[in-house]
């Protein structure tokens, strides 16, 4: 029976995983964390629709598995529509991605976007640099791998 | 350092610089081929039309999906008062098959766009206006024999299909020409697909 019980229980406890989400924020409030977290956080801006975007993901993984111990944290927000929210864990374990992610709640609206930076025109994908909690660089559109791992040991090298 | 890095990135991508025209100053008119095999120019059209609604959109856009019907909608109600919509599609088909030609028009079809549906297959269209984004809108106001834009941006302040919106940025902007009036808001940025530009 304890057996039973505990089978049963690991099996609520694996949907209960399953069923997690990505937080939904409010943009300022992604800003914030990024602003109040020292060293270099990547803050990029996705969808699960966007063909670019998703081709970029694993060169933003890359950089978190290479560089995690240089104090480098990758932020991926979705841009997605509400009813993709449920989908968008799924998506990332699919793809074995296991960046931290955010859902951009108020991401269908237009303030956010001068706020991510005044350049954006809201083309996604899009990513901006902090070093310390300030934004170092903005970047409209994807990149290829080696851009961006140049890029990232470039602002390393200013820490 | 923000400068360095600038520099050493932009020598690594092919950036394309969305410039386009100013609000409030003349736009260039173009000559692209729509669903229809016919050329379509943004003069050529009736010749009591006051202006226009150009967008740029495509076929393989969520975002132009979502606002399809929007689109649609604009049309009926603004093309017989002078401001009918021109959607343009520009994307690169070598990299979004969906927005081949022969898709454009199956969908323009199926759909039954009232309006015309053109391909933009240089890009260049897309690059004078500025266009950078699915869908993005640029109103056109005909002064004498030149079109001002007048508005350029978002449709309205929500592109969840089933959201709520509270600003209709086009219609204002239209309606105000159409009174005579200045449109108060020039400008509202959105998120949207890139357009996808052709690799060299």
């Amino acid at each position: 029976m304890r057996k039973f019980i505990y089978i049963i229980s690991f099996f609520f406890s694996a949907q209960f995983a399953l069923a997690q989400e990505v937080p939904t924020l409010l943009f300022k409030d992604i800003l914030k964390k990024v602003e109040n977290t020292e060293g270099l956080v990547i803050l990029n801006v996705w969808a699960t629709w966007c063909k670019p975007c998703v081709a970029e993901l694993p060169h933003f993984q890359k950089v978190q598995d290479s560089l995690r111990s240089q104090g480098v944290h990758i932020i991926i927000a979705s841009a997605d529509f509400d009813t993709q929210i449920p989908n968008i864990k799924p998506f990332l374990e699919k793809r074995s991605l296991t960046l931290d992610a955010c859902h951009i709640k108020d991401g269908g609206e237009s303030g956010w976007i001068d706020l991510f930076d005044p350049s954006f025109s809201g083309a996604i994908p899009a990513t901006a640099f902090y070093l310390n909690g300030k934004k170092v660089l903005f970047h409209e559109g994807d990149f290829k791998e080696e851009e961006l791992f140049k890029i990232v040991n470039e602002i390393l090298k200013q820490k | 350092m923000k400068k360095l890095l600038l520099a050493l990135f932009m020598g690594a991508s092919i950036g394309v610089s969305a410039q386009g025209f100013n609000l409030d100053s003349k736009v260039t008119d173009f000559e692209l081929i729509g669903v229809d095999n016919a050329k379509h120019t943004l003069s050529g059209g009736n010749d009591r039309n006051k202006g226009a609604i150009v967008i740029f959109t495509c076929n393989h856009c969520p975002f132009s999906k979502a606002y399809e019907q929007r689109i649609i909608d604009l049309d009926n109600k603004y093309r017989s008062l002078g401001y009918p919509v021109i959607a343009i599609s520009s994307n690169d088909p070598a990299i979004e098959p969906e927005d081949s030609f022969e898709e454009m028009q199956k969908l323009a079809a199926e759909k039954k766009y009232p309006f015309p549906y053109l391909f933009d297959e240089t890009q260049e269209v897309a690059k004078a206006y500025g266009a950078t984004r699915t869908p993005h809108v640029f109103v056109v106001e005909k002064v004498k024999d030149a079109y001002v834009l007048r508005y350029r941006g978002a449709i309205d302040d929500n592109a969840k299909p089933e959201g709520e919106i509270k600003k209709k940025y086009v219609e204002d902007a239209v309606d105000a020409l159409l009174a005579k009036k200045k449109v108060k808001v020039k400008e509202v940025k959105a998120v949207g697909c890139t357009i996808k530009w052709k690799k060299d």
